[in-house]
């Protein structure tokens, strides 16, 4: 077990691609961390310098304070969960577990009795003398953990290990591996593209793209104050409502002015100083959907006009559209990209339109009309403010 | 698909005539070397009235001091040796060629499959004259010696269409599960290239085998003599007595036909391996 | 700095072979070629005769026999043992009964030793073999011959042996080749109304184009070594009616100790062998490509 830091650590490889830029991140004794990030983001290139299957070409990587760049990988003494597990398809079970002892040179009778431990742990006592062929996918993602677990290695590696399972059997095993890091307490740097594994498995997240680490922090932090666009636009599901608009400070207090209207936000927005520095100028509001309400009350409200209810018990999800242009900064752009290529050819088509869409999240017994135009009330205390030019937060 | 009874038919038995007509050489094969001496021209045709198997007792003498059992055993030894130690080579250089980046790899690649398509007719004087100065002439290891050299193209050929296929991921696994590199090649890249060191081990062995010229060269006259070239003596000498060659020569294809009957499937499959 | 993968295996590991490969065949083939301007006999000290070799080998009446029953026995070994090997797996590839047998017998000579087989051809051609004694049994006294003996028929008597035990590899070729093309798109020709021969034309034969590849390279660079068949069954004979270049280059050099004539002819052999093989896979080569 170790306190893992990335130093200004950076890889450019040999065919020019800058996959990781001056990442500086620690990794507490006993953390568990998520690496997220749309594909191509660096994130398999950043674990795979910690495991030392890649060089490092710029930077400093630490374990408990000592640089390991030289290090190879069977000296770092890691342990690595493959995306396909990479079992090896000639040793059976037990000999795959075994494996990483034996290298080692480890007495046969305590790899014996590891592995029947670790076996145990695992479930797999019944399919020890099995080839991996002849297991199932779940029983084969095991295996790989268990030749992770079998020894106490400084660090755990595991790079999108549950993206080749089915939807249940990934949410059983998502919940097996935080069991069997909590227990184990192995400081552990996980890899995923898949932003509800992150929110729900990491003890801290960190968000990269191209190459740059975006934000790290606690989950809940990450959801709440978001440090950039690209961050607020990739955490959450459904993600966080965004539109454009004029920030202005009037004598009634600040306001936002979209092509459909005046929003005031008045003094309960808590706008901090520096929000002054963008007064008349365009910024980028983020409103998460649950923070949308409808019927009276206090709090500016956004004219809309409903075109989909989904029901998902306990809630609903309200699609609408309102009058107000659509942010198509390159952070957005990004993530919509990650998505799918029709997202980003809906927000184009949005933004041509002067429209945004907006997505309000009910309980599901909240009475709303089958279509037509509705009025989205919010809590001006809970408004994402940022820049609209390069993203930052502003609050 | 609608075919007539008759082009069915036809089919059937064209292919029934040309089996026959294949059949024949395996028919002669069979009976000449339990015949009679007196019978062979007599009768050349039919099957023999009494079944001498004391012709293969005969044979199985062999000439000039060296029965067909030894032969055979030094057809054995050298076959055995050149397909291990090609398996070494051509695994541990294909490896080698497969790993290390493109530009380098394909240049040793050709450097490698060249040897292919040159004829060994032409290596071979040079060589038998070197070899015959450090005594690699007359015995096994000359031959394994030089079988290892001639079949490595061949091998690594074989075995780089194979490696390049194969993803690292199992290596890295390996290296992060701190096995050395010797480790790695042995316990996991080794066994992952089974397929094709099936294949290399069928086809250097038949070569190795059945390879007449070369061995003539270096083995004929000498106590390491192997089957062809034993054959080759035995037809020399006895070649009015049909039967005794016959025996000899049915001694001599028994365990590679043996070999292949058990395991056909798998020795075409070696052989048409990279057809698509 | 080395990338891992590489770092795993280290150029080190490739020395023996690359020695192996400097030694046994870039070495020796240099020196081969070398003896071919000389006249050493294998004992004394060789001496530069420039083309001298290369002029007998041009001119001598047994290296022009040489280099025609090379070239015979290879433009007809490939052609037959191609004709007979497709039409073996056409006739094997469908629901024929019994077609794994006949496979695994027409397959079967190809594992044998050319040199063992052809003395089985031997008896088989003998002057008062079978095949003469089936003539007589038929009342066909006057088509009996010295098979072997005659200079007009030794070299088709060589040819049948290498024709009989190699067909059965191109055959396998093919084979394969056959079961690569999905059964739909004959399924689509047959329904579009392709005749049987034209679906074999227009699509068979040019999808077999790889295996095509191998089952004429292959034997041609077989027949072009042609060695065992011609040894067991004449050993040359009658006259040179049946020598090859491998024969020549066997008995020239170990047989009569001419170590550089022996090498001209090998000379010979390889340069036939590299071009003859560089034009078959450059157009064999484009026809796969067209697929
Ligand atoms: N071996 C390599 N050589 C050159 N470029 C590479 C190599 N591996 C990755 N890259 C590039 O580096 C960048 C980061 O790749 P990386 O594999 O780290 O992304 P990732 O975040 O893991 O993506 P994914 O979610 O698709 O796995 C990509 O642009 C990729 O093309
Ligand atoms: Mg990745």
């Amino acid at each position: 077990m170790a306190k893992i830091q990335f130093d200004g650590v950076g890889k450019r490889y040999d065919n020019g691609a800058h996959a990781v830029r001056d990442l500086n991140l620690t990794i507490e004794d006993g953390e568990f961390m998520v690496v997220v990030g749309p594909s191509g983001c660096g994130k398999s290139t950043a674990l795979r310098m910690a495991a030392g299957l890649e060089p490092i070409t710029e930077g400093r990587l630490l374990f408990d304070g000592h640089e390991v760049n030289a290090l190879s990988a069977r000296d770092r003494d890691v342990a690595m969960v493959f995306q396909n597990y990479a079992l090896y398809p000639h040793m059976t079970v037990s000999e795959n577990i075994a494996f990483p002892l034996a290298s080692r040179g480890m007495a046969k009778d305590e790899i014996a009795q590891r592995v029947a431990r670790a076996a145990e742990t695992l479930g797999l006592t019944e399919y020890l003398s099995r080839r991996p062929k002849a297991l199932s996918g779940g029983q084969r993602q095991r295996v790989a953990m268990g030749r992770a677990i079998v020894r106490d290695p400084r660090l755990f590696l595991m790079d999108e290990p549950l993206s080749n399972l089915d939807a249940k059997l990934r949410n059983q095993m998502r919940a097996e591996i935080i069991g069997l890091q909590k227990t184990q307490g192995v400081t552990t740097l996980y890899v995923t593209h898949d932003q509800t594994e992150a929110m729900t498995m990491g003890d801290r997240i960190a968000i990269m793209r191209g190459g740059v680490l975006q934000q790290a922090g606690a989950p809940r932090d990450l959801y709440d104050h978001p440090a950039n666009l690209f961050v607020a636009a990739f955490i959450g599901s459904p993600a966080m409502n965004l539109f454009q608009a004029d920030l202005r400070f009037t004598d009634s207090g600040p306001v936002l002015v979209t092509s459909g209207g005046t929003l005031e936000l008045g003094p309960g927005a808590a706008l901090p100083a520096r929000a002054r520095d963008h007064d008349n100028r365009t910024v980028v509001v983020g409103l998460r959907p649950e923070h949308l309400s409808l019927g009276d009350g206090p709090g500016p409200s956004l004219a809309a006009t409903l075109t989909l209810t989904e029901e998902l018990p306990p809630e609903k999800l309200l699609h609408t559209l309102i009058t107000a242009e659509t942010p198509m900064t390159d952070q957005v752009v990004a993530v919509a990209a990650d998505v799918d290529a029709s997202a980003v050819g809906d927000l184009a088509q949005d933004a041509r339109a002067h429209r945004s869409r907006l997505v309000a999240r009910l309980p599901v017994d909240t009475p709303v009309p089958a279509s037509g135009p509705l009025d989205l009330r919010f809590d001006p205390a809970r408004l994402h403010l940022f820049d609209a030019r390069d993203g930052q937060v502003i609050r | 698909m609608t075919r007539s009874p008759f082009a069915m038919y036809g089919r059937e038995l064209g292919a029934l005539a040309l089996a026959l007509l294949w059949c024949v050489p395996f028919y002669y094969l069979a009976i000449v070397s339990l015949k009679p001496t007196t019978e062979i021209f007599a009768d050349p045709v039919g099957f023999p009235d009494r079944l001498e198997f004391a012709n293969y007792a005969e044979a199985w003498a062999g000439t000039m001091g060296v029965s067909l059992g030894k032969a055979m055993l030094n057809s054995l030894i050298v076959t055995v040796g050149s397909v291990l130690s090609v398996i070494l080579i051509g695994s541990v250089t294909a490896y080698v060629i497969a790993r290390n980046g493109r530009r380098m790899g394909t240049l040793m690649y050709f450097f490698f499959v060249a040897g292919i398509i040159l004829p060994h007719q032409l290596s071979v004087v040079p060589l038998y004259s070197a070899m015959r100065q450090i005594g690699l002439v007359g015995n096994h290891l000359g031959l394994i010696v030089l079988y290892s050299g001639l079949m490595t193209p061949m091998s690594v050929f074989l075995y780089s269409g194979f490696v390049r296929t194969l993803p690292a991921d199992y290596e890295e696994a390996a290296e992060v599960d701190g096995a050395s590199r010797g480790r790695i090649f042995r316990m996991v890249i080794f066994p992952l290239l089974a397929p094709v060191t099936g294949t290399v081990a069928v086809m250097v062995g038949m070569v190795v085998w059945n390879d007449f010229f070369i061995q003539l060269i270096f083995l004929s006259g000498s106590p390491a003599q192997t089957l062809p070239v034993a054959i080759y003596g035995f037809v020399g000498e006895f070649s009015a007595r049909w039967n005794l060659v016959f025996a000899a020569v049915f001694v001599s294809i028994a365990p590679i036909l043996a070999f292949y009957l058990f395991a056909q499937r798998q020795l075409i499959q070696g052989f048409t391996g990279g057809i698509k | 700095m080395l990338s891992p993968t590489a770092a795993r295996a280290p150029l080190s590991w490739a020395i023996p072979a690359i020695v192996i490969m400097l030694l046994f065949h870039y070495a020796a083939f240099v020196a081969g070629g070398w003896y071919a301007f000389t006249d050493w006999n294998g004992l004394t000290r060789p001496n530069f005769v420039g083309l001298d070799n290369f002029r007998r080998v041009l001119t001598s009446e047994e290296a022009r026999s040489a280099l025609g029953n090379t070239l015979f026995l290879t433009v007809f070994y490939v052609t037959l043992s191609n004709a007979i090997g497709l039409g073996l797996a056409m006739l094997l590839n469908g629901s024929l009964r019994g077609r794994n047998a006949l496979r695994v017998l027409f397959f079967a000579p190809v594992v044998m030793s050319p040199l063992a087989v052809s003395y089985v051809w031997k008896f088989i051609f003998a002057v008062n073999g079978p095949i003469n004694a089936g003539l007589e049994g038929v009342g066909l006294d006057s088509a009996t011959r010295v098979w072997l003996g005659d200079p007009d028929t030794a070299i088709w008597a060589v040819l049948v042996v290498m024709v009989w035990q190699f067909s059965g590899l191109c055959m396998a070729f093919y084979l394969a080749g056959l079961q690569g093309i999905p059964d739909e798109v004959l399924e689509a020709a047959e329904i579009d109304g392709a005749s049987r021969w034209r679906r074999f034309r227009k699509i068979i034969f040019p999808l077999l184009a790889p295996a095509a590849t191998v089952s004429i390279a292959l034997p041609t660079i077989f027949g072009l070594r042609t060695f065992d068949q011609v040894i067991a069954l004449t050993f040359g004979g009658p006259g040179y009616a049946t020598e090859t270049l491998a024969t020549q280059i066997f008995k020239q050099t170990f047989g009569f100790g001419r170590f550089g004539y022996g090498a001209a002819f090998a000379l010979v052999l390889t340069a036939l062998v590299l071009v003859v093989s560089s034009i078959q896979l450059i157009v064999l080569r484009a026809r796969e490509d067209r697929l």
